[in-house]
Formats: structure tokens, C-alpha cells, sequence
């Protein structure tokens, strides 16, 4: 290994010392076109009949026999491509290397490793030994040789890369090694690599169909709405292209169109009737479809196009992941790796997996494993590093539920999400009538990148929270900005998900879910949950929401990045919509049609009893009678610069309160309000107003203007924090306690906060209170531990709980034994009988 | 008899006799803001030592200097322009003065950077070098000496002017932070307030309040969600923890009944002290009946030194 590398590292020395030859010898091939080129295009462009005539037309030339076995490796015709390597590398064409490779990769797509890697070798050594790599089309020969060997030699796939780079180094108009550069980035996990060879495959040949569908399959990568256009594109150039098909179909697939994901990877198969990745969707949808003959007819397929497919397995098993279905992805992939126990991508599918099922040491393994034949895959390694680091969190357990979390703050988190969660348990478990598995396990990342790399192996997605069944994963609230998110919300949101993934054998489609998920938030505690924005009213009015129709589709493939935000907000609606015209039974009936593996017109129609645009068209009534007078007061374009009357009040009544003319300004405001009560974007009138009252020191209408925004905004961390300090103004302790805690589900490390809620509840005689936010204060670890502690002993005693308020006293009086307030609560307690 | 509590200065941990009591000599020292923001900064700071120094901390007039960049900002205060000559004077004045066993705290506010003996504060003129201070600190003999320098890049101070007899305090651990520090605010508000002492005992030692605010700093930055730029160092440990503020002094009273008390609450003092020494080692049920029973004996002899000190109030 190390011996090839040299190799490279000397031709690229050779390469620098004699400059002016290689441009020189660029340059000619620049300008002389040729028959494998024009060939290449052709194959690219999907004209096979006349790239096979021009290759025929000269059959007696031998290194026409190379580009024969590529046409036929593009028609699926692979024992007879196999024959035309076959004969180009006997009759030592010139192109004999392209052959050889060409060769190599065949025997390793039929499962024949031994031989695939002993082609590959000898091409390796010959060309190094020799070092005749001096064209493009050699080093990319080079190349495509170390990545078959890389199957077996990791690091080998460095080489092909260093090859790759001199192909491209060689020729200016080449992109046959920017593609499978991309190509072999992508399978490593690596988007951004990626997506710079594709696109510099494009600027080459921006007709190319294989560089457009390497921009989709990054935009796949990347989540980008773009994703099926760029294939559609792709197709453009090549509407035989079987690969563009594979991709349409699974993004169909993904977006549960059945249907048209089984059609487009039979377009696949025409166009390459070897398509194993065309099969791998047929085989899923019938997995996910419960269709047993379906799937034996995929497998005899996937066989016979394999002695051992498990990459086929291996493509039902993410396909199953990506439809929630975690347990039935893991059963996948172990066929997989029964099939081929050496697959790096079955074994990392398979830990990734068992590692969404709680089973922590058998997916540790298993990425292990995968890792070792292949270091480069981004995702296992940034996984096994996330294993690793999450070695050191502390695990705390409640009834139900098991908390992994940073030691740092391990504490103060399960604080709160102990009782809280049990609760939830407790509630949605009734609504449900189901009980998820427990243990529970909620992961909590301090660091949002660990998040990432959790959920989809990388750093630098948006969500906060993920729930895999009873697995839950989320974002600490130190991730993040105090305030960014509720944090507390954010697990009841997902603790929702393992009952609905749970009572519906995770079958339910993932609108259904979320709607469900943002529901119970709203009815968990006031001001939880998405609430309407502008954008949201702006996008309805301008007819870019999603209908019930295709609801899925926002969450999946979003045609604008907002649209899955706007999403989450609408299925929630239609959720609260069924629930209020058909009863909590319409949506438990849902559930269970889901759980029978039901598409969702048939659900909806066996559920509720009316056809899916039925309720889509009563939905959208009862949405517009909802949302009457904000729908009439914003402009469908509002985002492209006309503002809507809504928001040219508010901005009138802002110039007006800059101009002084505060009454005006109260009752412009005041217009813009009515037309939208429950108005909590950030520009809300109601935010204006309640700084306007509170500079008129009109404390009564500023916490009213206030309490209006902390209703309905979970994230409003300055509105909230200004009705905590004027209902505690005006007396108003029990309305200040419900903003302060709400404050903690905001940024549980604020120290005044829980100070000050700890103060307020105790006043209150709200001891419970009162004693979570001692703890929580020591939790954060003070610097005055001892006062901490004596506060803690006094909240204890105000309950009554005197054992406990003695046994506090005493901790803080170890730390600080000459504490003289403690020392008097210390015998005031041993006089009043208290004993630990 | 009541019980006689006093304010005093900065002093060696233990009893003390007040006659016995080693002086405290205050300097601070504001060197250039830059901008009206930190003007506003330092002044504030400066503000807070020298009226902590006067009125919690018992130090005389005499026994305080204030140089700041601009006088006229707080002339009730600031003695004098923050120079390096006015510095160096004010040094070798204290020098004289100061007697064997007492304490001098030098505190810088301002901008900094360098390293080694190029370590610096910037100030109005000839900015004040690591070297410049060491030469002056040459001239005491016998006193303790606290220079806690809070600038940006002030790491660099650490080790030229560490030695025996002397605490250095500085807010970062090279010159290469050289961000605006959040340290002196914290530092100041630990030895002022009582939330840096730790064992609340009325005593607030160099090294809780050092603690104090490198803990503190540590929770700004992190709740901030900001990387952290300024890493606070001290030497030596030892001295930093023997040399303590008083916050409320209790000194020997002449009553023998109270003195024979206190006696019994020193004692108690150091039994458990020394019970927590063995706390490892020891059968923790056996642990926690003995820190209990001890603890109970010292709130009772707390009580009754109070109830005597002023029998009105149990």
C-alpha cells in the first residue's frame, strides 16, 4: 500500500519537475477530438445505438474493443461487455488499462471479489511498475483500479483519489474522473467534496447527464428541496439514464408515493435491465407494502444479478429507516451482512440502526467493524467518535425513563425533564391508550454538531429534537442561544412520536406524526407548540402551502426551505381540525389504519368516513373561517415588497411613536391587533404596545400586552421576562412564577431566573416550586455552594419536610461549618424534632 | 460585655488582637481606557475597591492610592494620574511605610499585553512594564504584596513577578489573550460582596475570591455561548489562601466567659477540619454522626456567645 502511494507521490514529482511537457502534451489533447470521447458523449446523452454504430464501424480496430464493452456496460448487457475487456486487454490495446478496470469493476458488481481484486492489482502494479500512466484516461484507469482494491485495502482509496486528481491534472476537458470522484466522495459521506467534482464536472459539460445526477444526489445528501428536479434534469440529457430513474424512485419512495416510485424504477430497469439499485427500491416498496411475492420476485433479481446482493438488502434496510420502521432496518441489514459479512455498508447500516434502538454496545461493534474496511466513511467515523465521547455522559434513570446527558449538566436537566416526561407518560399514554416500550432513552447534546452527528452522521442540521421509538435524541439548551428553542416542549414533542411510531408499528407517515407531536405540545401548556406566523398566513394566502393532499411532501420535499416549519404548523392544524370534528376517536382510529399499513385516502376514508379531498376541502373551510380576518389582512405577496395592511399598521405605528404621538401610535397598534389577535411574530403590535405601557407606566396594560405574546409565542424570551418583572411589580406572584418558569423551559442556566422563581414560590408557599430551583442552582454549581445549600435546607423546611431541610443543613454546614444562619437553622430544626 | 465585631483590614487568617492587626495598603491603578465604554468600566471599578477599601476594609486615607487616566473624572477619589513615575512613587512611598507582616494590594485596571519582562499596562505616557513593577516590588521587605492585574493580556505578568511573600493574580494566562477581560468585574464583586466566601466564616480570602471570579467568568462565557478568551492564573496558592479580607471580623473579646467560648468554637473549628480531612478514610455513617454531633456543638457555642454578647436576642 504504502508502495503505491509512493508510486503517485513520484509521478507527481515527475510532474513538476517537467512542466512544460505536460502542458504542452495537454494542450494536443485538447485539440485533437477523438472517437472515445465522442463515444463517452454519446453514452451520456443516452444515444446507444449510435455510440454501438460508431464503435462497430471500425470493429476490427482492437481498442474499439474497449469502448464496445463501455456501451455495453451502459445497455446492462454485462457478458458481453465482460467479453469485450476481455479481448481488449489480450490483444494489448492501447486502452488496455480502461479495459482492465472496466473488467475489475464487472467481475466486482457479480460478486467475483477474488478475481475483481486480482485484475485490479495487476493493472496497479503494471501501470506503476512501468509507469505508463500518462494520459487521463490511465490515471483514471489508475484510479478506478485502487477503489476496487480499496474494497479490500482501505486506504487504497486515498490513491484513487491522487489518481483521480491527476487525470484531471492531465486533461482540462476530462470529467470522467471528476464524476467518479464525486461519486466516490458521495459514498464516503462527503457532500461538500462531492459536490465540488460534480460541479466541476458540470462547468466542463453542462449537458452532462452524470454530473446533473451527481447534483441531485447531493442535493439528496444535503436534504435540499432540489433534489428532484436536478434528476428530472438529468433526464433531460438522458431519458434512458437508469441511474436519474433509481434516484426519482427513491425519492418517491421516500415521499411514500408508492405508485411512482415502483414506476420509476421500472424505467430504471429498461434502461438497465442490471440495475441493482432499481431492484433495491422494488424490494423496499414491497418490504414496506408487506408484499411477500413482490419481494421473492425482487430478491430472485437481486440474485441473479448477484451471487451475493446485499447491497440489495442493504438498500430495503435504509429505505426502512428513512420510513421510521428502525427495527425492521436493522433485521435488513443483518441479512446483509449474513450475505456479505465484510460489506462496510451493511455493517454500518446495521449499527446505525441498532444504535436508533437503544442497543448501544451491538451498533458500537458493528460500526466498529465497518469502520475498520472502511475509515473513510465520514458518518461511522463521526459516529464511532460521538459513541466515544458519549461514554463519559451520566445516566440517570426515572420510572420509565433513562436520561443520557453531558455530566456538566446532567442535573439540572433531568430536573425537569424527569417529572415532566413521567408526566407525559402518564397523559398520552390515557389519550393513546398505548405505552410505549420502557425504558425510554433521551439523549441530550450539549453540543448541537453531537446532535447532528447522532441523527444523520453530520454536523450542521436544524432540528432540535429527534425520536427514533423509545430512543429520543435533542439538543441540549446549551446547543444553543438562550431562548432559540423550548427546550422542555421540544421532548414532549417527541416523546409524543414514540407513541404514535409505536401504536402504529411505525407505519405512521411522518405528517401525521409531527401534526400529532406539535398538537399535544399546544395542549400540554399554554403558549406550547407552533403557533400561526405572518409567512405562514402570507404562503397560504399566496397558495404555497402544502394541500392535505400531498402534505407529506412539505416535510419531505419541501419545494422552499420554510415550507417545512410551515408544514409542522398546518399537519398540527388538520390534526386539531379531526379531532375537533370527528373526536380523539377519529384520530385513534387513523392510527390504527396506519398501523394496518393503509395509505392515507384509504385511512382517512375508513376512519373518518369521508374521501381524503373531502376532508381536505372541509379542512381548508373551517381553516379560512379560522383565520378570517388575518388571511383578509395580509397581501399574498407581502414577501416581494408589498407589505400587507397588517404589517403597514404596525409599521405606521411605529413612525408614529417615533414622531412622539403615542396615542395615535396606541390605537393604530391597537387596529393591528383586532385584526389578528393571537399575533405573536416578533413585529407583533402586541410587543410595541406593552413597551409602549410600560413606559406610560400603565403596568396593567403592559403585562395584558405582554401575556398576550407569552400565549401564544413558547420562545419569547424578552416578553416573558417582562411580564415576570411586572407581575411581580404589581403583587402578582402566581402570574410571575408561571412566567419565570416558563422562563427555565427558555434557558434553564440563568441563574437570576431560578433564583428569583425560587424567592417567588417560596412567598407563595409553592414549596415544590420552590425546591426544584434550589436544586437547580446548585445544579449549576455556585460559587456560594453553602448558601445554596442553607437556601435549599430553608425551602425544605418551609414544606415541612424538616429531615430534609436537616440533612441540607448539615451538607452546608460541612462546606462552611462557621455559617452562622445555617448553625441557627441547624438547632432550630433539632428543637422542632427533625431528624435525617 | 458585648461581643466586639469590627471591620478590618486585610489580615493573616486566625485571631487577631486588633492592636496586633497588620496594616492594609491599597493601590489601584486605572491605566488608559480608550474608549469612553471602558472610561466608564474602570472608573466603576476603581470606585468600588477604594470605597470597599474604606469602609469595609478599614484602610486609612493614608493608606490608599487611587491613580486613574483622567483625575477629574472622581476627584474625591483619585489622587493622582495614572503615570508610570506616579506608580513607581506611590510604590516606594507605601515601601517606606509598611512594616513587616503587612499587606500591600496592588490592583491594575486597563489594557495590556506583552510577555515576560515586556509584559505591560498601558497607561497615560510610558506604559508600566513587568520589569518596571518588579523593580519597585524590589523594595519591599517582609510584607506581603497582592498584585492583581485584571487587563487584557496580562498573563504575562505572572512569572516575573512571582516570589516569595507575594500573590499574582492575573486575568488571562498569556499576552495572547488579548481580548477585553470579564475578570475584574468579577473579582471585584467577589471581594466585596460576601458570595465568594465560600466557607462563610467572615473572612474572604485572595484565593476565594480568585476562585470566585475565574468560576464566574468561566459561567459568563459559557451561558454566553461564547469561546472562552481569558484564562485567569495565581501564585502562589498557599499565601493566596492564608491572606484574607475581613468581611465582619470578630476579634478576642476581654469577657472571660465569651473568651473561653471562643476558645471552645476554635477548637470545635478544628476538629472538624480535621474530621473532614478523614472523611475519605473514614465509615461514612461514622463520618456523619461525629460532623453532626460536632456541628450541633459549634451552632450551640455560636448561640451562646451571641446570647451573651447581647442577651436581648438568642
Amino acid at each position: 500500500m504504502t508502495r503505491r502511494s509512493s508510486f503517485v507521490l513520484l509521478a507527481l514529482v515527475t510532474m513538476i519537475i517537467v512542466p512544460i511537457g505536460s502542458i504542452a502534451c495537454a494542450r494536443q489533447q485538447t485539440r485533437a477530438p477523438d472517437l472515445p470521447r465522442e463515444v463517452r458523449r454519446l453514452l451520456d446523452r443516452g444515444q446507444w445505438d449510435e455510440a454501438e454504430r460508431l464503435v462497430a464501424a471500425g470493429a476490427t480496430d482492437p481498442a474499439r474493443a474497449t469502448l464496445l464493452g463501455e456501451v455495453l456496460v451502459a445497455r446492462g448487457r454485462l457478458v458481453q461487455a465482460d467479453s469485450a475487456f476481455a479481448r481488449a486487454i489480450r490483444v494489448k490495446a492501447s486502452d488496455w488499462a480502461t479495459a482492465q478496470a472496466g473488467l475489475a469493476e464487472l467481475r466486482l458488481r457479480r460478486g467475483d471479489a477474488k478475481d475483481a481484486l486480482r485484475l485490479a492489482e495487476e493493472l496497479a502494479q503494471s501501470l506503476e511498475a512501468t509507469q505508463t500512466a500518462n494520459d487521463a484516461a490511465a490515471w483514471t484507469a489508475l484510479g478506478r483500479a485502487y477503489e476496487v482494491l480499496g474494497t479490500e485495502h482501505p486506504i487504497q482509496f486515498k490513491d484513487a483519489l491522487v489518481a483521480y486528481d491527476r487525470a484531471i491534472a492531465k486533461d482540462s476537458t476530462w470529467i470522467e474522473a471528476d464524476l467518479r470522484l464525486g461519486a466516490m466522495f458521495l459514498e464516503k459521506y462527503n457532500g461538500p467534496d462531492a459536490r465540488s467534482a460534480f460541479n466541476e464536472a458540470l462547468r466542463r459539460d453542462p449537458e452532462s447527464a452524470q454530473a446533473r445526477l451527481g447534483g441531485a444526489q447531493v442535493a439528496v445528501f444535503d436534504g435540499d428541496s432540489k433534489s428532484m428536479t436536478l434528476a428530472r434534469r438529468s433526464l433531460e440529457t438522458n431519458p434512458r439514464f437508469a441511474a436519474a430513474h433509481a434516484l426519482i424512485g427513491r425519492l418517491e419512495l421516500d415521499a411514500e408515493q408508492y405508485d411512482s416510485a415502483g414506476a420509476a424504477a421500472r424505467r430504471a430497469l429498461e434502461g438497465d435491465s442490471t440495475s441493482l439499485e432499481a431492484v433495491g427500491i422494488l424490494g423496499a416498496i414491497a418490504a414496506l407494502r408487506a408484499d411477500s411475492a413482490a419481494l421473492e420476485a425482487a430478491a430472485g433479481r437481486a440474485r441473479s444479478l448477484r451471487a451475493a446482493p446485499a447491497d440489495f438488502y442493504t438498500d430495503i434496510a435504509e429505505a426502512m429507516a428513512r420510513h421510521r420502521r428502525y427495527r425492521e432496518a436493522a433485521d435488513w441489514a443483518r441479512q446483509a451482512v449474513t450475505l456479505d459479512p465484510g460489506s462496510p455498508r451493511a455493517l454500518g447500516t446495521l449499527g446505525m440502526n441498532q444504535l436508533r434502538l437503544g442497543l448501544i454496545d451491538s451498533a458500537r461493534t458493528n460500526l466498529d467493524a465497518a469502520f475498520s474496511r472502511d475509515p473513510y466513511h465520514i458518518w461511522n467515523k463521526n459516529t464511532l467518535d460521538l459513541l466515544e465521547a458519549v461514554k463519559g455522559y451520566a445516566v440517570t434513570r426515572s420510572n420509565r425513563f433513562v436520561f443520557v446527558a453531558d455530566p456538566e449538566e446532567s442535573e439540572l436537566l433531568t430536573l425537569y425533564l424527569a417529572p415532566l416526561l413521567e408526566r407525559a407518560y402518564d397523559s398520552l399514554a390515557v389519550r393513546y391508550n398505548y405505552k410505549p416500550p420502557t425504558p425510554v432513552r433521551l439523549e441530550i447534546y450539549r453540543r448541537h454538531a453531537d446532535f447532528s452527528v447522532r441523527t444523520v452522521g453530520l454536523a450542521g442540521i436544524g432540528a432540535l429534537g429527534v425520536s427514533f421509538g423509545s430512543v429520543l435524541a435533542m439538543d441540549s439548551p446549551s446547543a444553543r442561544e438562550g431562548g432559540d428553542f423550548n427546550w422542555l416542549s421540544t421532548a414532549w414533542h417527541e416523546l409524543t412520536h414514540a407513541f404514535t411510531l409505536g401504536v402504529t408499528e411505525h407505519r405512521v407517515p411522518r405528517w401525521f406524526s409531527e401534526g400529532l407531536s406539535v398538537l399535544e405540545e399546544r395542549r400540554a401548556r399554554r403558549g406550547w407548540g407552533a403557533q400561526a406566523t405572518l409567512g405562514f398566513l402570507v404562503a397560504y394566502k399566496a397558495g404555497r402551502l402544502k394541500r392535505l393532499t400531498d402534505l407529506n411532501d412539505g416535510f419531505v420535499q419541501p419545494e422552499y426551505p420554510a415550507q417545512v416549519m410551515f408544514s409542522y404548523y398546518q399537519a398540527s392544524l388538520v390534526c386539531e381540525y379531526i379531532e375537533q370534528t370527528f373526536g380523539f376517536a377519529g384520530i385513534q382510529r387513523m392510527l390504527e389504519h396506519y398501523r394496518r399499513g393503509e395509505t392515507t385516502p384509504v385511512v382517512v376514508q375508513e376512519a373518518l368516513g369521508v374521501p381524503l379531498v373531502e376532508l381536505d376541502r372541509r379542512f381548508d373551510g373551517w381553516f379560512r373561517a379560522r383565520f378570517a380576518k388575518p388571511i383578509a389582512a395580509v397581501s399574498a405577496n407581502d414577501s416581494l415588497g408589498r407589505a400587507s395592511h397588517l404589517r403597514a399598521l404596525v409599521a405606521t405605528g411605529r413612525q408614529l411613536l417615533e414622531g412622539g404621538r403615542s396615542a395615535d401610535a396606541e390605537k393604530v397598534l391597537h387596529d393591528a391587533a383586532d385584526l389578528w389577535p393571537e399575533n405573536g411574530d416578533p413585529d407583533s403590535p402586541w410587543g410595541i404596545l406593552g413597551k409602549l405601557y410600560v413606559q406610560r407606566g400603565d403596568t396593567a396594560k403592559a403585562i395584558d400586552a405582554f401575556a398576550r405574546l407569552t400565549a401564544v409565542g413558547e420562545t419569547n424570551l424578552g416578553a416573558n421576562r417582562a411580564e415576570a418583572s411586572l407581575r411581580m411589580k404589581t403583587g402578582d406572584l402566581s402570574g410571575a412564577e408561571a412566567a419565570l418558569d416558563r422562563l427555565v423551559a427558555l434557558d434553564p442556566r440563568d441563574v437570576a431566573v431560578h433564583d428569583t422563581l425560587a424567592q417567588v414560590a417560596a412567598k407563595r408557599g409553592d414549596y415544590a416550586v420552590a425546591i426544584r430551583e434550589r436544586k437547580a442552582l446548585l445544579a449549576l454549581k455556585p460559587s456560594d455552594r453553602a448558601g445554596a445549600l442553607y437556601q435549599l435546607a430553608l425551602a425544605y423546611a418551609g414544606a415541612g419536610q424538616r429531615a430534609d431541610a436537616r440533612r441540607e443543613v448539615l451538607r452546608a454546614l460541612e462546606e462552611a461549618p462557621a455559617f452562622e444562619k445555617a448553625q441557627s437553622l441547624l438547632l432550630d430544626l433539632q428543637e422542632k424534632g427533625a431528624r435525617p | 460585655m458585648t461581643l466586639a465585631r469590627l471591620v478590618l483590614g486585610l489580615c493573616l487568617l486566625g485571631p487577631h488582637p486588633a492592636q496586633d492587626a497588620p496594616r492594609l495598603y491599597i493601590i489601584v491603578v486605572s491605566g488608559l481606557s480608550g474608549e469612553p465604554e471602558y472610561a466608564r468600566r474602570f472608573g466603576e471599578l476603581g470606585r468600588q475597591v477604594v470605597d470597599a477599601a474604606k469602609q469595609r476594609w478599614g484602610v486609612a486615607d493614608s493608606g490608599l492610592v487611587y491613580l486613574a487616566e483622567n483625575p477629574a473624572a472622581d476627584p474625591t477619589r483619585i489622587t493622582g494620574r495614572a503615570t508610570l513615575a506616579a506608580i513607581q512613587t506611590s510604590v516606594h512611598d507605601v515601601a517606606r511605610r509598611a512594616r513587616r507582616g503587612d499587606i500591600v494590594m496592588i490592583m491594575l485596571f486597563g489594557h495590556g499585553g506583552g510577555d515576560g519582562t515586556e509584559a505591560r499596562l498601558n497607561l497615560p505616557g510610558p506604559d508600566l512594564s513587568a520589569a518596571d513593577l518588579e523593580l519597585a516590588l524590589g523594595a519591599f521587605q517582609g510584607v506581603n504584596v497582592v498584585v492583581v492585574n485584571t487587563a487584557s493580556g496580562s498573563g504575562g505578568f505572572l512569572k516575573p513577578l512571582s516570589g516569595p511573600e507575594r500573590v499574582i493574580v492575573t486575568a488571562t494566562k498569556s499576552a495572547m489573550e488579548r481580548n477585553a477581560t470579564k475578570f475584574p468585574e468579577f473579582f471585584v464583586r467577589g471581594l466585596i460582596s460576601g458570595e465568594a466566601d465560600t466557607d462563610k466564616d467572615g473572612r474572604l480570602s485572595i484565593l476565594e475570591a480568585f476562585g470566585y471570579a475565574k468560576r464566574e467568568v468561566g459561567r459568563a462565557y459559557e451561558t454566553g455561548n461564547m469561546l472562552q478568551t481569558e484564562h485567569a492564573q495565581l501564585d502562589d496558592s498557599l499565601l493566596a489562601r492564608r491572606l484574607s479580607l475581613s468581611l465582619t471580623r470578630e476579634v478576642a473579646s476581654t469577657d472571660p466567659t465569651v473568651a473561653a467560648l471562643q476558645v471552645e468554637r476554635r477548637e470545635l473549628e478544628t476538629q472538624i477540619g480535621v474530621l473532614r480531612a478523614k472523611k475519605a478514610a473514614m465509615d461514612s455513617t461514622a463520618y456523619s454522626r461525629e460532623l453532626e454531633r460536632l456541628l450541633v456543638k459549634l451552632a450551640e457555642t455560636t448561640r451562646a456567645i451571641r446570647a451573651h454578647a447581647d442577651p436581648e436576642k438568642p
